[in-house]
């Protein structure tokens, strides 16, 4: 039936999932990790009710963070086995601007790698996701100073890995 | 004279966060002090760089469990047990197939699915209207325990609307054996078994409805089917009274 609401609610998922899945690639920091969970997201947004108050876009973040902690998180020995996603990728390397780009894309990732999970997620949820600091507090029921705090700290410790991987490239 | 700004006030700066007096504080600040400059940089580019290593993700192949999340609308996303019904949920459980065929022949249950009779109707699964199953279906309450034959009962357990506005039961048969817990849709007057599981009573136990791993199959096809929330008793109530006709919602 493709006016159920079931089948509404899908259309709405696909069009988001793009988005649900530079996050979750955000959150999960490996490629197929971060398939897994947009796919249990959209599978349990599907399958189960939604708070009638809720707004499906952020209800879906809230499922895929929850899904991320509940079930992908202790999955750290697969990512730790596999390469990063640009590693294995054949970028183009015949102009000098393809190989910086890729060499500043690798760097931070490995400086995106470091930051601690809830720094990555506030940031995730602020940058990728586009919320509000008030939004992003509610999601993860902390105080909106708390949230500040994080991005700040995030930014600042991703700005320091980016100056340091810099200067050991030159040198 | 340039504010002592903090690295929190620059990265809610970005972000759109500051207030209208701080975020044009923030501004003229830029234009005059190469310091605040740097460090809003700084903290942007940052920015720039979590956000491009995460669109990286774009560039990669799906995964094909996701791609088929994606392209398939909800109802291809169907369990088939209508159609392969009730047989072939039997054949995914040899090891209970035997006790399953006995149990529902008992009560009335056509157990095989294809299975088709004098007028070309697919019986796979049906609940045959003179049975005391169909009965209890029919009339009883959640929570009913009704007697349909010797020791055995069926109990309703819950009552829920599909999205296409059919009714569907979940229910338990029991006997000194185990318990068969199902679920039954009703279509044109027919109930049909659409999933069952059979779980055995341990020696000296009383039988329990199936749960855990058991109820996984009953619950895939209620969490897959159910169009909003079970019915309360007073809708079941209705419901009954309507002898399930009409629209749910």
């Amino acid at each position: 039936m493709t006016g159920s609401p079931v089948a509404g609610l899908h259309r709405e998922l696909v069009g988001l999932a793009p988005q649900l899945r530079r996050y979750a690639y955000a959150l999960t920091r490996n490629a197929a990790d971060a398939d897994d969970l947009v796919q249990a997201t959209l599978e349990r947004v599907l399958s189960r009710s939604i708070p009638e108050a809720a707004d499906v876009t952020r209800w879906s973040y809230t499922v895929c963070r929850n899904v991320w902690i509940d079930e992908i998180r202790s999955r750290k020995v697969r990512r730790n086995a596999e390469p990063e996603v640009t590693a294995q990728a054949e970028a183009p390397v015949s102009t000098e601007d393809a190989v910086a780009s890729r060499m500043a894309l690798r760097r931070a990732q490995a400086g995106i790698d470091k930051l601690p999970d809830e720094q990555r997620e506030v940031l995730a949820l602020v940058a990728i996701a586009g919320m509000a600091y008030r939004e992003a507090a509610e999601m993860l029921s902390v105080p909106i100073g708390t949230v500040m705090s994080r991005l700040a700290r995030a930014r600042a410790a991703l700005a320091v890995h980016m100056e340091q991987a810099n200067g050991e490239q030159v040198t | 004279m340039s504010r002592a700004w903090s690295d929190e006030q620059i990265s809610a700066f970005l972000d759109g966060e500051l207030s209208p007096a701080d975020f044009e504080a923030m501004l003229s600040d830029l234009e005059t002090n190469p310091d605040v400059a740097a460090r809003v940089r700084r903290m942007s580019e940052a920015t720039k760089a979590f956000v491009t290593a995460s669109l990286a993700i774009d560039e990669e192949p799906m995964s094909a469990g996701l791609a088929k999340a994606l392209a398939a609308p909800p109802s291809a996303k169907v369990i088939p047990f209508r159609g392969r019904s009730f047989a072939a949920t039997v054949m995914d459980h040899r090891a209970i197939a035997a006790s399953l065929v006995c149990a529902f022949a008992a009560w009335g249950v056509f157990a095989m699915s294809g299975s088709v009779d004098e007028n070309g109707s697919d019986t796979g699964g049906m609940i045959a209207a003179a049975s005391p199953l169909h009965r209890a279906l029919e009339t009883g309450a959640t929570g009913d325990v009704v007697k349909v034959s010797g020791s055995q009962t069926a109990t309703p357990r819950l009552s829920f609307a599909k999205d296409d506005g059919d009714f569907c039961r979940q229910f338990d048969l029991a006997s000194r054996d185990g318990v068969t817990s199902a679920i039954a849709c009703r279509d044109d007057g027919v109930w049909r078994t659409e999933v069952a599981v059979y779980g055995q009573a341990a020696p000296g136990e009383e039988y329990t409805t199936a749960s855990g791993e058991k109820a996984e199959p009953l619950e895939a096809f209620i969490a897959r089917f159910i169009a909003g929330d079970p019915l309360d008793a007073a809708a079941e109530k209705a419901a009954i009274a309507n002898n399930w006709t009409g629209a749910p919602r």
